[in-house]
């Protein structure tokens, strides 16, 4: 039996009533009292997941720390010793399999702080963070309307409020745009992305099957070497990446909200709700019996065990605490657990693509799911960058046709017991400066019609968190940006069932979510379709 | 881009082959011929302005020991980047792209090394100040901006003649990074009259351990065999925690 229990943020309407969120806000009000340099302090623990105030990583302007607007009040001295920044800041983990255990602990990590100081303020000594899960019923997409208070029932200000949280509208109107989000609060014309857990359909934690799109729920295997331009997991992408970007949002041109960007995110305390709500999915997943975490001792090992940096995060007490994977590879080994670990339906994805072939039954599922495995190649790409600017920008993709005939023989066959190929849209190279943009890609989009009409060639929506990080020329991504992989096989299939899929020209259109100033110099540098099948 | 996982196996196996094989061959010549595979004595036949055939030879030899290991990520970019039916050819291109350039380089640091050789500098002289140059240009920001662009790939064209030409000029770029990170080393181990092969050895480890390197900010600092160490460490710490649990 766990000692601590994570409950749900919406209880008691979301409010102070609700003592979990009450209890929260005086932890971390605790904690933003304390200098940059106390490793017990809110901002120092920001600083661990991603940072903008060291001379190295400053940018003079915002991001940077000192340029932050509103409150709360970030400060950007003193600094830490240049030995404790290497130890400490900077960790997070992101596309990469690494990225549910590395937050894992931070939580943890943090959590046990908030609850020394809870506990110092008199508080409930088996306090636990709050998750927000935004998939719950009712209006729980929006933000719980704690963190919108100015000021806690007392009248002093609410630690919570953040300025710098202006929504996925830009309007401050606060929400996470799932499907029923999106019901209570209509798109503007040019957004299209909607935040979903489909990943928990998903049945493999790293690589793929007739379950899983790679990279997999949990993130692409990354080892040695840096100049990789690995996609996010399919956690990480949606619903973590989406939400994210749509929590922050932008308010100008050059400013956005702060959980947009790694370097920012954790100085919004929403941020470890939404994390909350991450981790508990991640546990959600695992109580399926089939779904499995990595047992492979580069996994549970950690980076750490490759000579990369260990994880290691303060304690309370001046104390700290290296974990690597395998300490946190489920929540029975953790002494807490989530108000709610209710699985949800999962939906499988090669019957339903068979239905949608006209096949009415597969002889041997597990054969047909095996034979889609780890036989990836390029189907064809277009000739050069793309610069996405103001409303949208557009590109065509030339396919190979040789390559091309062999999807639509994987389509033509599927029925002898056989898996079609999945075909995959690679943005590669995404570059840029405003993460707080969302991405949504349209395939055959007619020319001159209104994307919003026609939803079915939606090949998804990506959220560029990361972007201006990955896209430092002396950064870890050495400038190569970020990288994403869209599972188009639906409308591949829509194409075939058409009989339009003899064609050697793909239209690619490229929609953002709001207006890309120039500034936002936002490119990709190639838009190239693969297919990943049997060998043939 | 995706990588086909058999794919990258393939190549980590045909390039520590490759470079297993160059090993053996320098062994060998440098046993049955000597003074081959050591490249101080072709200084001579440099001297005549010419370098010789063997000089190319043993210099491509160093190259395919010492340098492949390194290349094995940028191969496997290039193959991903390809079209199935390509990816040969592609390889092809990239290695000639990247090798044509430290033949440039070998050339001209083959001169150097001979022009020293008779500037009447003794040989302790020589490798001395060379040593120095070498661990200055491996602190340096220069240094790593080369390391940084090591690790930088860019997509590739995947059709006609412009995919040649990318993957061509790719791993020339490659080539000059590599070059321009390497050269000082490489420079020292010319101008050694013995012991090529334990230097050429100890020479491979940095250079592989300081490519597994995070890309970092351009400063002067200490850099090189970090990532070993802390591979050794990171061994010894997981197995202390396994006989702890």
């Amino acid at each position: 039996m766990a000692t601590y229990t994570r409950a749900n943020a919406w209880n008691n309407r979301g409010t102070f009533d609700n003592k979990d969120l009450y209890w929260y806000a005086i932890g971390v009000r605790a904690m933003m009292d304390r200098a940059l340099n106390d490793p017990a302090s809110w901002w120092f623990f920001a600083a661990i997941h991603g940072e903008y105030v060291t001379p190295d990583n400053d940018p003079g302007k915002f991001p940077g720390w000192g340029y932050i607007p509103g409150v709360p009040k970030v400060p950007t001295t003193p600094l830490p010793t240049p030995n404790v920044v290497k130890i400490y800041w900077n960790q997070c983990q992101h596309q990469s399999w690494f990225f549910p255990p590395w937050h894992r602990g931070y939580l943890v990590a943090l959590e046990a702080q908030l609850r020394e100081d809870i506990v110092q303020a008199k508080g409930p000594t088996n306090w636990a963070l709050p998750y927000w899960d935004y998939f719950g019923p009712g209006d729980e997409f929006d933000i719980p309307p704690a963190f919108t208070q100015q000021n806690m029932p007392n009248g002093s200000p609410n630690p919570l409020f953040v300025t710098a949280r202006y929504g996925p509208y830009a309007n401050n109107i606060v929400f996470d745009p799932t499907a029923m989000g999106l019901k209570k609060y209509p798109p503007p014309p040019n957004f299209h992305g909607v935040v979903t857990e489909k990943c928990l359909s998903n049945s493999v934690y790293t690589g793929s099957d007739s379950n899983t799109p790679l990279p997999g729920f949990g993130g692409p295997l990354t080892g040695f070497w840096h100049g990789d331009v690995y996609p996010s997991g399919n956690l990480e992408q949606d619903p973590h990446n989406l939400t994210h970007v749509f929590v922050g949002g932008s308010v100008s041109d050059t400013v956005y909200g702060l959980m947009s960007d790694p370097g920012l995110a954790a100085l919004d305390p929403i941020f470890y709700l939404h994390h909350a709500n991450i981790d508990r999915m991640w546990a959600v997943w695992n109580s399926n019996s089939s779904h499995n975490n990595p047992s492979d001792p580069n996994w549970l090992k950690g980076p750490a065990a490759s000579g990369e940096r260990e994880f290691i995060m303060p304690m309370p007490g001046k104390k700290s605490w290296r974990y690597i994977p395998k300490d946190v590879n489920s929540l029975s080994q953790m002494d807490y657990t989530y108000e709610n670990l209710k699985q949800v339906p999962v939906v499988d994805l090669l019957a339903l693509r068979l239905s949608r072939l006209g096949i009415r039954a597969v002889a041997t599922p597990g054969a047909a799911a095996e034979s889609v495995r780890n036989s990836v190649e390029l189907v064809g790409a277009n000739d050069g960058p793309m610069s996405i600017k103001g409303s949208g920008a557009s590109t065509t993709v030339r396919l190979d046709t040789e390559v091309r005939q062999k999807v639509a023989h994987s389509l033509s066959v599927a029925a002898e017991n056989s898996a079609p190929d999945r075909v995959y849209l690679n943005l590669e190279n995404v570059r840029g400066t405003h993460d707080a943009t969302a991405l949504s890609i349209f395939i055959n989009l007619p020319e001159g019609s209104n994307p919003g009409d026609h939803p079915d060639l939606l090949a998804g929506t990506v959220a560029l968190f990361g972007l201006r990080r990955a896209s430092l020329a002396d950064g870890k991504h050495v400038g190569g940006g970020l990288s994403f992989l869209l599972d188009i096989s639906a409308i591949v299939d829509r194409m075939h069932l058409d009989n339009a899929l003899n064609t050697d020209n793909l239209r690619v259109m490229i929609v953002p979510n709001r207006p890309v100033s120039d500034n936002a110099q936002i490119t990709v540098e190639r838009v190239s379709i693969y297919r990943e099948g049997p060998k043939r | 881009m995706i990588y086909d996982d058999r794919d990258r196996v393939r190549v980590r196996n045909a390039v520590l082959a490759v470079t297993t094989l160059a090993w053996v061959l320098v062994w060998t010549r440098s046993m049955r011929i000597p003074g081959l595979s050591d490249p101080h004595a072709h200084h001579h036949a440099i001297s005549r302005g010419a370098v010789s055939a063997s000089a190319a030879v043993d210099w491509m030899l160093m190259l395919a020991a010492m340098m492949a290991p390194v290349l094995i990520q940028p191969i496997r970019f290039v193959r991903g980047s390809s079209l199935a039916l390509h990816r040969t050819r592609s390889t092809l291109l990239f290695v000639a792209g990247y090798t044509a350039v430290w033949m440039f380089a070998g050339a001209l640091m083959l001169l150097l090394a001979a022009a020293l050789g008779s500037s009447g500098f003794s040989l302790y002289v020589r490798v001395g100040a060379f040593f120095l140059i070498a661990l200055t240009w491996q602190c340096s920001p220069a240094k790593q901006a080369c390391l940084n662009r090591c690790h930088v790939l860019w997509a590739l064209a995947a059709f006609g003649r412009a995919a040649d030409t990318d993957a061509l000029v790719f791993g020339a770029t490659q080539g000059v990074w590599c070059a321009g990170s390497c050269w000082a080393w490489m420079l020292l181990l010319l101008l050694l009259s013995s012991g090529h092969i334990v230097a050429m050895a100890a020479t491979t480890v940095l250079i592989f351990s300081e490519r597994l390197d995070d890309p970092a900010p351009v400063s002067w600092r200490w850099r090189g065999l970090g990532r070993a160490r802390r591979i050794v460490a990171g061994r010894v710490m997981v197995r202390k925690r396994a006989r702890a649990a």
